[in-house]
């Protein structure tokens, strides 16, 4: 439980890119420290056996200038003096007859070499016992007369800076590879815990909480802004979501209604029908309330594509005016016949790129409403302006108007207003308004003229024309 | 008339096919795009295809096409759900003459199908008659038995495509499409308006009336008699 959790957060560590890849940069540094202490070792000691050489070559050469100058004995005289100097450091002579006797020297004697030599000397009997032979650095010299002369020093400062210089990049190497895997281990686990949060919300977001989000840490660092960015998208997909949910319970609670009447409509068919006329009548009836259906459906598809924007192939660039004013001339005998006064003021010269059938359908949409909501003895007046910016298109009526606190809600799918619920309609007729002037990059506003209702679609001139 | 039904759906194909022989039609059924490929540019001569968008083997539309190609001339119905505007344009640049979206009235079809067969009308003329009725094309007039009837632009055009169309069946919807360009089904009866209108100026006051309406259907312009 408790235990197995640290034990397998260890592994994710392990197994985690931000763990690895310091880990990674630590082998890098350890093998870089590495090549650069095999050189300084490398050359320090042979800078250091060198200057040592000389120095002893030195020596030899000033003691072999006094033999030749005041033969053995005062040699003998002249390292003795030295001997109890020792200005530069522990120097240890030798001075040996040709006959192997020591004549001189703080050395036991040996058989008589030249050139750099290092050695132990043979211990003497009684030195043995209580001081440790150093190992020892010479240069010896065969002088004119047979004898030899031997210069040495201690070899251990040689191998005291050598392991001066092992010691340092073995702690500072060690320090480096500890913090590494230290800072690899914070990183790593600060990493995980960030993209556990993720992989948390989104596991609850599957499981079906659409409102998860993941924490933002407020760093502004490249994390918190994907995060921003991943609960921007997941906002989007929800709001989405909540709009096909609305849009098929909609569907689902729209559409009860005329199927129920359809279903009404065949039982009396079937029931109650006497004569061939009741028959008609009652399977006439059932076919009105099935087209309605079908009707509502296509309204439906219609605003899924517009919405998809998938109908933008058919655009083409259409003369406006001429539009409108056709529509308004197709409606103005049925204007007349439910007593409405339709006027119909368009300027010439409007052009618009668009789907010229979508357009068509959109303008007739607006008029409808206008001649089917309001009494009879309204005027409806359908106009198009240029404006400096574009133009504006406006169906406006004088009829009793829409409260102001529904001019929102008109353009929802299935939205009805209390006093039209009664009257024929799908209540999809100013959504599909709106996803057209959506896809035509118009924007749908709804003024209250006091009394009336004016929806007016404005659009800017077409970028693509040079407007005359 | 021998009609090519190229249809998938069993229950569809029949209802076509029953009612379009209760009309007096002949009916082949072809119930996928393949074997209706090979029935259209078969041996058998047809006066007009009615061909389904969605059919498995070969989709309506490279059938068309493919008919097209080899040299096929009959008109092509497309019958589709596919209700777009794209889908139409898709359904007239392949090769069909004319679309109707499903489900559609009977009626409907059957006066479409009657459309198509009897083209191509006399495009070439300069005026059209219907007994004492006679449209010029040029001057844009009409007059009725020597009298001058003075008919709005939309008005002009129902009676044009009506006349051009003379003795059949022409649709609300036929009308709506044509005439307006209106490819959805408004709530306004803008086609029945229109049409009282033209009638009370074209048959008002004379003996016998040219315009007729087909209840269920549509409206027909015919000479008496």
């Amino acid at each position: 439980m408790s235990s197995a959790r640290p034990a397998r957060t260890l592994t994710r560590i392990l197994r985690s890119a931000s763990f690895r890849l310091p880990l990674i940069y630590a082998v890098l540094f350890m093998m870089s420290a590495g090549a650069l202490f095999a050189t300084v070792y490398y050359t320090a000691t042979a800078a250091m056996q060198n200057d040592m050489a000389a120095v002893l070559r030195t020596e030899a050469l000033q003691l072999t200038e006094i033999h030749r100058r005041d033969g053995l004995a005062g040699l003998a005289q002249q390292i003795a003096r030295r001997m109890n100097f020792r200005t530069r450091g522990p120097i240890f002579y030798l001075l040996q007859a040709p006959n192997r006797r020591v004549v001189v020297g703080n050395l036991p004697g040996m058989p008589p070499v030249n050139g750099v030599i290092d050695f132990v000397p043979q211990p003497d009997a009684a030195e043995a016992e209580t001081e440790q032979r150093p190992k020892l650095t010479g240069y010896g010299l065969t002088l004119s007369d047979g004898s030899f002369l031997l210069v040495a020093q201690d070899a251990n400062r040689l191998s005291d800076m050598q392991s001066a210089i092992v010691r340092a990049f073995a702690w500072a190497g060690g320090l480096t590879l500890l913090l590494a895997i230290a800072g690899g281990a914070w990183l790593g686990n600060t990493f995980l815990r960030r993209i556990d949060s993720i992989t948390r919300t989104s596991n609850a977001i599957m499981e079906g909480d659409l409102s998860a989000r993941i924490p933002v840490r407020g760093t502004h660092d490249e994390i918190d802004q994907l995060v921003t960015g991943l609960n921007a998208m997941l906002g989007r997909i929800q709001q989405l979501m909540d709009g096909l949910r609305q849009v098929s319970s909609d569907i689902a609670h729209d559409l009860r209604t005329p199927l129920g009447r359809l279903r009404q409509h065949l039982e009396d068919a079937r029931d109650r029908a006497k004569t061939t006329a009741d028959y008609d009548q009652a399977t006439d009836a059932a076919i009105e309330e099935a087209d309605a259906l079908l009707e509502t459906f296509s309204a439906l598809l219609r605003i899924a594509q517009v919405e998809a924007g998938a109908q933008k192939s058919a655009f083409a660039e259409l003369d406006f005016s001429a539009l409108v004013r056709s529509i308004g001339e197709a409606y103005q005998p049925a204007a007349e016949d439910s007593r409405h006064k339709l006027l119909i003021q368009v300027e010439d010269g409007v052009t618009l790129t668009g789907d010229r059938q979508l357009l068509a359908q959109m303008i007739s949409n607006l008029v409808e409403n206008a001649l089917h909501h309001t009494p009879e003895g309204t005027t409806v007046s359908l106009g198009l302006r240029k404006r400096d910016a574009g133009f504006e298109a406006e169906v406006a009526d004088d009829g009793p108007g829409i409260p102001d606190d529904e001019h929102g809600k008109v353009f929802d799918r299935f939205y009805r207003l209390d006093r039209s619920r009664s009257t024929a309609g799908s209540g999809l007729g100013l959504a599909l308004v709106k996803a057209i002037a959506g896809l035509h990059g118009l924007t749908v506003r709804l003024e209250d003229r006091k009394p009336g209702l004016s929806v007016i679609l404005s659009g800017a001139k077409d970028p693509s024309l040079r407007s005359g | 008339m021998k009609i090519l039904l190229v249809e998938d759906d069993k229950q569809t194909a029949d209802y076509i096919a029953k009612g379009l022989r209760e009309h007096g039609h002949v009916v082949d059924h072809a119930d996928n795009g393949r074997d209706g490929l090979y029935l259209a540019t078969g041996e058998k001569y047809y006066e007009v295809l009615i061909v389904d968008r969605m059919l498995p083997a070969m989709d309506g539309l490279s059938l068309v096409k493919a008919a097209r190609t080899s040299g096929v001339k009959t008109p092509v119905l497309f019958l589709t759900t596919m209700g777009g505007v794209d889908d139409r344009v898709a359904g007239l640049e392949a090769g069909g003459d004319d679309y109707l979206v499903k489900p559609f009235a009977f009626a409907e079809l059957l006066a479409r199908v009657g459309a198509l067969a009897r083209r191509p009308p006399i495009m070439a003329a300069t005026s059209l008659t219907v007994g004492d009725l006679e449209m010029d094309l040029l001057a844009r007039t009409v007059t009725r038995a020597g009298k001058r009837l003075d008919l709005l632009a939309q008005e002009f055009k129902i009676l044009e495509y009506l006349l051009r169309h003379a003795g059949e069946v022409v649709t609300r919807t036929m009308l709506l499409e044509k005439v307006w360009d209106f490819h959805f089904d408004p709530k306004t009866n803008i086609v029945e308006t229109h049409i009282s209108r033209l009638r009370s100026k074209i048959d008002k006051g004379f003996d016998k009336p040219l315009l007729h309406t087909v209840r269920g259907a549509g409206y027909v312009i015919r000479a008496p008699g």
